[in-house]
């Protein structure tokens, strides 16, 4: 898990959004892995969030899709 | 930690800045969504795009208000941000909600030193994009929805920019309207500059930098013990939009919202996929009506600022009713998305907590009608945004409003003189809707109808409305209010029909450009507000009160609440108490 600088032109106006909480992903985006996945996430509280209460509430199949 | 005492003082001063920006903005702009609907907000951010405090204006814009202008901040550079500069936005999906509300931000600098940021964001009536007024009910892609701009500059070191403002000028349908509403707004950002400027001086630079961060930790502090007294658990519900324009289904908004000590945890992950109509909403709308569904039942009193959201985590997925992804459309989802999960956040959530703080449903639509053309008296073409009053839901001891608009815009309906004097409509009705409001202990409150007859030849008219179908729902066996209905006459025709029936549109409450001649009438209901509580258990003298208002009928009175009025207007003791047992048993 680590800070992520996007590093991309400035023609580029496409957008990327939290896997956890589908927020908008800034500039500088948190990266982590669970279970062989990297997934991006806003800062390090979404990941938090995505230990504490996605994996923990969703049904196995859900949190397959995660 | 500074004094409290000049915490509560330097906060309110935050405020009073944002209001007199406000006032300003009402006062100045050219068009009566801003003179008249005060469909706008202006916010002070702290260097790294925080919100340190808003005006109570239009709750709606809360979302933005959080979101927006760190996003924006992180977009350009913070460094990009120079003196005088003013940078305008209305991406949905790079922060913004719906494209017609534009955010502008401006740095503040003092000492030589950029020390936070000021902002507006305020719902310009006319964009552009396939129908007169911006709101595109027929729209399939956010292309057709309007003008979408970027974080981009409008004004650079104090001068105006001119090639954004040519492009913008030469998209929008009223740009005399543009120039004179940007302006407006640029304008009021300039007097929030001066009073934060006076404000530095009094307090000095330092003890407003050791202050702010503390007010956001008495804020979240507030936030958190008060979800503390919640009991803790998973709540879930759902509600849903009844259809987008397109299929003929609803589509459901889903929520499980879990309370965990002093956290709340919002997540929609369970809501349908995005629809193909504009009834999608991104995130920050969903986060908007998130917060005050939940500001509307705790802390309340709590200042405004980022302290006080931290404690609330909201998960919506991308590519969901509550989350589009691009390109999909987007329009309706800060007026018809946020009151839909506004009321379930707080009348079907937070109600099986604490439910004597929350509300049954409001009318939940904010009617938006459009239209525009070439006025006949001035030749210019005009074009205006309109919403409408509605019913807002009975409360545990207190009736529904009447005939407010959406308890999430806080916004002010357009008086008739001014519609009639801006553009070519004649009213011959515009009054509240007898025995519209859901039965209740406490009533709901009643929507409008409106009856009004083109005075052009030729005015092109769009709606995005809800609530036609499903009925905005009742509490604790209060009953559902009265549905909207959005109708035309055609010249010559004796009956009003749906627009459906008259013009073949596939739903009878989003299309886009119709084509209306002289003499063509429109009739618009408002949805009326849910009823709180058995109607039979309404004092029988609140019952009476209605039916001398001319709120409630006599057959209403006596079908719905068991109060039987003789033909002197006298109660019939006897005959009320046998009926509302009769009632209550679930015989009458």
């Amino acid at each position: 898990m680590a800070w992520v600088e996007r590093e991309e032109p400035w023609y580029r106006i496409d957008v990327q959004y939290c896997e956890v909480t589908g927020q908008l992903l800034p500039r500088r985006y948190w990266e982590f892995e669970h279970e062989g996945r990297v997934l991006k996430a806003r800062d390090p509280h979404c990941e938090e969030l995505f230990r504490e209460y996605v994996l923990a509430r969703r049904p196995e199949t859900e949190r397959a899709q995660t | 930690m500074p004094d409290p005492v000049f915490l509560k003082i330097l906060h309110s001063q935050f405020v009073n800045i944002c209001e007199e920006m406000a006032v300003a903005m009402m006062r100045t702009a050219y068009s009566p969504i801003f003179n008249e609907g005060l469909d706008f907000s202006f916010l002070i951010l702290d260097e790294n795009g925080d919100l340190v405090a808003m005006a109570n204006m239009n709750p709606a814009m809360l979302g933005q208000a959080l979101f927006s202008g760190r996003w924006v901040i992180d977009d350009v550079g913070a460094d990009e941000f120079e003196p005088g500069d003013v940078i305008v936005h209305n991406d949905p999906y790079r922060g913004g909600s719906h494209m017609p509300e534009h955010l502008l931000v401006t740095p503040f600098f003092f000492d030589g030193k950029r020390r936070g940021f000021l902002g507006t964001v305020g719902h310009v009536a006319e964009i552009g994009g396939m129908a007169p007024g911006s709101f595109s009910s027929n729209a399939t892609e956010i292309y057709q929805e309007g003008l979408r701009l970027p974080p981009v500059k409008l004004v650079r070191g104090g001068k105006h920019v001119q090639e954004t403002w040519r492009i913008m000028l030469a998209n929008h349908r009223t740009p005399e309207h543009t120039w004179g509403d940007f302006n407006a707004m640029i304008g009021a950002l300039s007097i929030g500059q001066r009073r934060l400027e006076a404000l530095y001086e009094e307090h000095g630079v330092e003890q407003i930098a050791e202050a702010v961060p503390s007010l956001f930790d008495y804020a979240e502090a507030w936030m958190r013990r008060d979800i503390s007294e919640l009991a803790d658990g998973t709540y879930s519900a759902e509600d849903c939009q009844e259809d987008d324009g397109f299929a003929d289904r609803p589509y459901f908004i889903r929520c499980d919202l879990t309370i965990a000590g002093d956290r709340v945890i919002v997540d929609y992950s369970r809501s349908d996929e995005q629809a193909r109509g504009v009834i999608n909403g991104p995130y920050v709308v969903t986060a908007s009506a998130t917060y005050n569904g939940i500001f509307q039942v705790i802390g309340s009193e709590c200042p405004i600022n980022a302290g006080a959201f931290r404690p609330i985590d909201i998960i919506a997925p991308a590519g969901t009713v509550v989350n589009v992804r691009h390109p999909g459309p987007c329009v309706g989802g800060q007026t018809e998305l946020q009151p839909r999960i506004l009321d379930l956040i707080q009348g079907k959530i937070l109600s099986q907590i604490v439910p004597e703080r929350c509300a049954a449903a409001c009318g939940g639509t904010s009617c938006n009608f459009l239209f525009g053309g070439i006025h006949p008296r001035t030749g210019h073409y005009y074009a205006h945004y309109n919403f409408e009053g509605i019913g807002w839901g009975g409360r545990r001891t207190t009736d529904g409003n009447n005939a407010q608009i959406v308890p999430h815009g806080n916004c002010q309906n357009t008086p008739l003189e001014v519609f009639e004097t801006r553009y070519p409509w004649l009213h011959s009705e515009y009054r509240l809707n007898p025995d519209g409001g859901g039965a209740g202990r406490t009533r709901g409150g009643l929507g409008i109808t409106r009856v009004m007859t083109v005075e052009a030849d030729e005015i092109v008219v769009s709606a995005l409305c809800d609530r036609s179908k499903v009925s905005p729902w009742g509490v604790d066996g209060g009953g559902s209010g009265e549905r909207l209905a959005f109708l035309v006459r055609r010249d010559g025709d004796e009956e009003f029909r749906t627009f459906s029936e008259a013009f073949g549109t596939i739903s009878p409450t989003k299309f886009s450009n119709v084509r209306l001649e002289r003499g063509d009438a429109v009739l618009l209901r408002s949805p009326s507000g849910g009823g709180y509580g058995p109607p039979w258990e309404r004092p029988v003298a609140h019952v009476l009160e209605d039916v001398a208002s001319g709120f409630v009928s006599v057959a209403r009175a006596r079908a719905d609440y068991g109060v039987v009025l003789g033909t002197d207007g006298g109660v019939d003791e006897a005959a009320t108490r046998a009926l509302r047992e009769e009632l209550a048993r679930g015989v009458g």
